[in-house]
């Protein structure tokens, strides 16, 4: 009888000791989810906080962290954005204790507009590891074939350079994409075979930088970014603006409509010359497919040569509220989004939210790039954040994007008439923040 | 009489303790072949449902830990200020109705071709058959590059024919819809063999005798064959409607996951997906769409169940 009680105690303690070994407790062994691209390309920053440190960082590439909450593999850090914060930040412990805990660690180093935007009720949720801009990239190959028509249609002379300049209006991005485009046929029998500038019908990232550029915004102010501010007249010549690059006459037509977009036009495939907006995390890409590009800051509209720059947004990453390891995540966030793995990511075109990051890369000679990267951080400069608000993504995608799709199409359901369908935008919009909130 | 009276409840008696006693011999093996099955239904099914609707009475986001009870505030909102919702039952409606209308005539007109007596029916049966165990991911991609507008091969033929504006396809919020229409259309390869095996069901004397009495083909239609498979055409409009109304992956691949273009293809699946798993992550809000349109699919079916005693035959006429 004793030894059957020696027994049961001995499996219990046994059963015990492997659970314990199953648990997330482990303080030698930090889990962080990331995207399928970024497979293997930080393995030596692991290594090397390892040696700092003793702790190993185990990362899982593409799988979705949302599907992994709750179960034994959820990483102890995770991705979210300045975007998606506010819709994610009950899965986050706030940093402000971690933070204030360490002395060596100052919130200012990093771009202030980033911190605000990774700020909710006033608690820090989330470090940033890079950030988007947008930027006016172009395909250099396809300028310097265009280079004759360019120069007639900008009045240059041969000396010029044919490239976009820091000093472009929306009027030579214009010019300079209709001698860019090639096309077929007269009228409206036009096939075109090449584009000057590509067509963002999805995303906000072109449309919503027109209309802050020329002195717009999405929501009326003071309305705590409840109320659409976009029947202004400044959305609406920022609209109009955006439907003629593709829907225009042969004078002003330079981007693919809906049509010609699903037939594969995009600066991508290296058949339209600029994209406006675009995205940081795409330059991998480019350089993947062998594009020759480079990129200059924003043109800016006719007669607002100090218009507001595009968006400024980050990718970040938090603390997972169940870990049992946040001050060594904390750390690793410390880690990763400072000097030394701001300049690992940069190797992959990601640029770090830190202030100093432009005198990191100049000092960096392993770090070198043939791009104007002076322009990035111009932009940088010139950005504003997008707005703060919980349903802005879900609005913008579902409600906003695919009402202005209509605008870039011919045919029966086909909308011309851009204040009527900015109209109908605000008004589905305002009633949808209504229908959550109420008056 | 006495006996009679007597005899009953001692027949009854024995039937019960027959009963009782094979039931408690067999309980083991009843337990044995179901348990699994029971306990996978429990898990995989039960549970899911009942923590559903747990989930539809509170605010739950994906991220969130301590979820609030908000009652039926969930399915208010649902019924009566999303209209986003509204449009996707509308659009799952319409698409379940004239998809499950084709693919009924397509499968019962094929398996008809197919009852045929002719050479080489092994290889049409097969042929007839690939649509349907090609994933529907695949048909949704192969579809985009067959119906582009400007590069597409359908296209290309039309305009042979002089057609002056060519189809837009799936570009067009205008007929995005009816395009997923036409493509679900050619899934009709189960269907199609449910309505074969009941083709061929039918006794082959039925035809003989009709045709010498002088009934036409169209006669021997609708008085022989139609009545005989009407339990299975039965069985086929409700596997129908419900894989109409549940469609997603077509959706999701022609709609690049989010009702593109302009929400013309945001069927409710694809909504409550949205819902659920995109910006802002609302759980609990997609449970509460999810068993209102539950609901409206056990209508759905029960409406068809009452609709069937009008047309099916069974063997009691």
């Amino acid at each position: 009888m004793k030894r059957k009680y020696l027994f049961s105690v001995a499996f219990l303690g046994v059963a015990l000791l492997s659970l314990a070994g199953c648990s997330k407790s482990d303080s030698g062994v930090l889990k962080i989810a990331l995207d399928i691209e970024d497979e293997g390309r930080y393995d030596g920053l692991f290594a090397s906080f390892k040696e700092k440190t003793g702790v190993t960082v185990e990362a899982t590439y593409g799988l979705d962290p949302s599907k992994l909450i709750g179960t034994s593999e959820e990483p102890d850090i995770f991705k979210t954005s300045t975007v998606s914060i506010i819709s994610m930040k009950d899965n986050f412990v706030s940093l402000d204790e971690l933070i204030a805990a360490d002395p060596s660690f100052s919130l200012s180093d990093y771009l202030d507009p980033i911190i605000a935007a990774l700020t909710v009720d006033g608690h820090v949720y989330a470090l940033p590891t890079s950030l988007n801009t947008s930027l006016l990239y172009y395909n250099r190959k396809l300028f310097d074939a265009s280079a004759t028509e360019i120069r007639s249609a900008l009045g240059l002379s041969a000396t010029d350079s044919v490239y976009p300049q820091a000093d472009w209006t929306y009027d030579d991005f214009q010019k300079a994409g209709v001698a860019l485009s090639r096309c077929t046929g007269t009228g409206d029998n036009r096939v075109y075979t090449q584009f000057g500038a590509d067509n963002q019908l999805t995303w906000w990232g072109e449309w919503l930088v027109y209309i802050n550029q020329m002195g717009g915004s999405f929501y009326e102010p003071n309305t705590n970014n409840r109320v659409l501010a976009i029947t202004s007249d400044a959305a609406v010549a920022a609209t109009t603006f955006w439907r003629n690059k593709a829907m225009g006459d042969a004078t002003q037509k330079f981007a693919p409509n809906a049509v010609e977009l699903a037939s594969g036009f995009s600066f991508v495939n290296g058949n339209t010359a600029m994209i406006l907006g675009g995205h940081l995390g795409d330059w991998y890409s480019y350089d993947l497919l062998g594009l020759d590009w480079d990129m200059q800051i924003l043109p800016t509209p006719v007669g607002l040569p100090n218009a507001k720059g595009g968006e400024l947004s980050a990718d970040a990453f938090g603390i997972s509220k169940r870990s049992k390891i946040a001050s060594t995540a904390f750390q690793f966030l410390e880690y990763w989004t400072g000097d030394t793995g701001a300049l690992e990511m940069y190797k992959y075109g990601k640029i770090g939210a830190l202030k100093s990051m432009q005198t990191l890369i100049q000092n960096d000679a392993d770090v070198t790039s043939t791009q104007n990267m002076g322009a990035v951080f111009q932009a940088i400069d010139k950005a504003v954040a997008l707005p703060q608000e919980e349903y802005f993504s879900y609005v913008m995608e579902s409600m906003v994007m695919t009402e202005l799709y209509k605008l870039m199409l011919t045919g029966r359901s086909a909308e011309t008439d851009v204040p009527a369908a900015l109209t109908t935008i605000k008004n589905n919009v305002d009633e949808y923040y209504q229908g959550i909130y109420g008056n | 009489m006495a006996i009679e009276t007597s005899g009953k409840p001692l027949r009854q008696k024995k039937r019960r303790s027959d009963f009782a006693t094979s039931w408690k011999s067999d309980y083991r093996y009843f337990l044995l072949f179901t348990g699994i099955a029971l306990l996978g239904f429990c898990l995989f099914y039960l549970y899911p449902i009942i923590r559903t609707f747990v989930l539809s009475m509170t605010d739950k986001t994906l991220f969130d830990d301590s979820p609030s009870f908000v009652g039926l505030e969930n399915y208010v909102y649902a019924l009566t200020k999303d209209k986003l919702f509204a449009l996707s039952i509308e659009q799952s409606l319409v698409f379940a109705l004239f998809s499950g209308a084709f693919v009924l005539i397509t499968s019962l007109l094929m398996a008809m071709l197919l009852n045929e007596k002719t050479k080489f029916m092994g290889a049409f049966r097969t042929i007839l058959f690939l649509p349907f165990i090609i994933p529907s991911f695949a048909v949704g991609a192969v579809y985009k590059n067959l119906l582009n507008p400007t590069t597409g091969m359908v296209n290309s033929i039309l305009a042979l024919f002089k057609i002056g504006d060519l189809p837009l396809w799936y570009i067009s919020p205008d007929s995005a819809l009816v395009t997923m229409i036409i493509i679900s259309s050619f899934g009709f390869g189960a269907k199609m063999l449910v309505f074969l095996a009941a083709l061929q069901g039918i006794p082959e004397e039925y035809y003989e005798v009709a045709e010498i009495e002088g009934a036409s083909r169209t006669r021997q239609f609708f008085s022989i064959t139609l009545p005989l498979i009407s339990p299975m055409i039965f069985f086929n409009v409700i596997l129908v409607t419900i894989d109409g109304l549940r469609s997603f992956s077509l959706a999701y691949v022609m709609g690049n996951g989010d009702g593109w273009p302009s929400n013309s293809t945001l069927l409710f699946p694809i909504y409550m997906f949205m819902t659920a798993f995109n910006m802002p992550f609302k759980l609990g809000y997609a449970a509460a769409m999810a068993w209102i349109f539950f609901l409206i699919i056990l209508a759905f079916t029960g409406f068809q169940f009452l609709l069937s005693k009008f047309y099916v035959k069974n063997d009691n006429g």
